[in-house]
């Protein structure tokens, strides 16, 4: 692996956490315990640049750095971060390397977000059960008003920007070598 | 606003659990997360509960500690526990008013799902209270070689989780900094709405990323001046070695809880 590209994925890591535990507020007050924050920023600049294994990649690190580290929702919670945040990294950095223009990015972002809502919709309604010994009617009672907006939120939040933190970062990572042109 | 941020959870203490080897404490808890969901009585939670009580005597770790780990679950744990209270039915009806009904079944389920709750948020934090995170990522390096086989990065996933590691207090830093440097020119972080929030991170945001590519840029650099070509070939300064107690606790720990997973 290129070493540049290591230490990238590593500080982005680091720096995704940080985010975590910095920036975070309630965004759906039926379910105030699932909370809004930043850290997939920077795994989404990761997918974005390097594609999307090395996402998923720096995804893992982080929910293992989360477990670690905040411990919230201990091994469960580091889990069903893992899949929500892999899913939406995965999708968009796949979407945005067929073909590298900023029409493909959003586009890339609006499929991973869906993804995500659907891929945590589903996991919600198999794994909150076994994880946490709620009925799962009671999972599918709180799904539709409360755990899909939070997904379709949170995505879109970051998305959004995803997309403004890169068009001022392109510049400078262009002059230090980490950016190449886009196709358009 | 950042100094209530506790980073890390590592506690040191001069104990056996912190001399263990971190791969064997890492199998010993997958061994009781599966043991854990295998057990359907609550004399097999009992029996759990020793062996739980004894790992925090060994550890000398005060037991605030792991009820602080669980604070933050409260609010999913007593849901959990009114939920089934209200909802799940059978047995003998303990209690009444309209509509509403506790029986001795939902008493049960209740009980036993936030116990179980309890316990495993209990010991996974025992985890990373006794083994610092440099060693937990040895030891997951470790954990991940056989993998190499079917091509996954064992080696530069442990890289990148160790810089991860050696940056967070370094950027945690930068951006209260940066907080601090943007709240002096008028910034507000915590007022507004939702569209209002985000656009006001932006001031935080640049420049933190700014900040982190120039220094991965800069280490990048130094590792290349001194040599650094990859996995192969590499030596290890702090080497991880099974001693006589690792094995002793390892098989005790399997067996106990294999046993306690199939019978009880």
């Amino acid at each position: 692996m290129d070493l540049k590209k290591m230490t990238n994925i590593g500080v982005l890591s680091a720096l995704s956490l940080i985010l975590m535990i910095t920036i975070k507020f309630p965004i759906i007050p039926v379910v105030p315990y699932l909370l809004y924050e930043a850290g997939d920023l920077p795994i989404l600049i990761i997918a974005f640049l390097y594609g999307p294994g090395s996402a998923v990649g720096a995804t893992l690190i982080l929910s293992i750095l989360m477990f670690i580290f905040v411990g919230l929702g201990g091994p469960f919670g580091a889990f069903m971060h893992f899949l929500a945040t892999g899913t939406l990294v995965f999708v968009a950095g796949y979407i945005y390397h067929q073909n590298r223009t900023q029409k493909t990015a959003v586009y890339g972002l609006i499929a991973g977000s869906i993804a995500m809502t659907v891929i945590m919709a589903f996991a919600n309604v198999l794994l909150t059960p076994i994880f946490y010994g709620i009925p799962r009617q009671e999972v599918l009672k709180v799904l539709v008003p409360g755990i899909i907006p939070f997904n379709i939120t949170k995505a879109f939040i970051n998305s959004g920007l995803t997309l403004l933190v890169y068009k001022k970062l392109a510049e400078f990572l262009k002059s230090k070598g980490v950016l190449y042109s886009l196709n358009n | 606003m950042l100094n209530d941020i506790m980073i890390g959870q590592y506690i040191e203490r001069d104990s056996l659990i912190h001399k263990l080897d971190p791969r064997v404490k890492i199998l010993v808890i997958m061994f009781f997360i599966i043991s854990i969901f295998l057990i359907e009585s609550f004399s097999g939670y009992s029996v759990l509960a020793l062996f739980i009580l004894l790992t925090v005597f060994l550890s000398k770790i005060n037991l605030k500690y792991i009820l602080r780990s669980i604070k933050p679950l409260l609010f999913i744990i007593i849901f959990t526990l009114v939920i089934h209270l209200f909802m799940t039915k059978g047995g003998r009806v303990l209690w009444q008013w309209r509509f509403l009904s506790i029986e001795e079944e939902g008493l049960r389920m209740g009980s036993f799902m936030s116990l179980r709750l309890i316990f495993l948020i209990a010991y996974t934090s025992l985890l990373t209270l006794t083994t610092s995170p440099l060693e937990l990522t040895d030891g997951l390096e470790r954990l991940l070689n056989p993998f190499k086989r079917i091509g996954l990065p064992a080696h530069e996933l442990a890289m990148m989780m160790t810089i991860a590691l050696r940056f967070i207090p370094t950027l945690l830093e930068e951006a209260e900094k940066i907080m601090k440097a943007q709240k002096a020119r008028g910034a507000d972080f915590e007022g507004g709405n939702l569209i209002q929030k985000a656009k006001n991170l932006i001031p935080l945001l640049v420049p933190l990323f700014v900040n982190a590519f120039r220094r991965a840029d800069e280490l990048a650099l130094a590792m290349e001046a001194r040599c650094y070509r990859g996995g192969e070939n590499r030596t290890r300064m702090n080497v991880l070695a099974f001693a006589r107690k690792d094995y002793i606790v390892t098989v005790i720990s399997i067996i106990y809880l294999s046993l306690v997973g199939i019978f009880l």
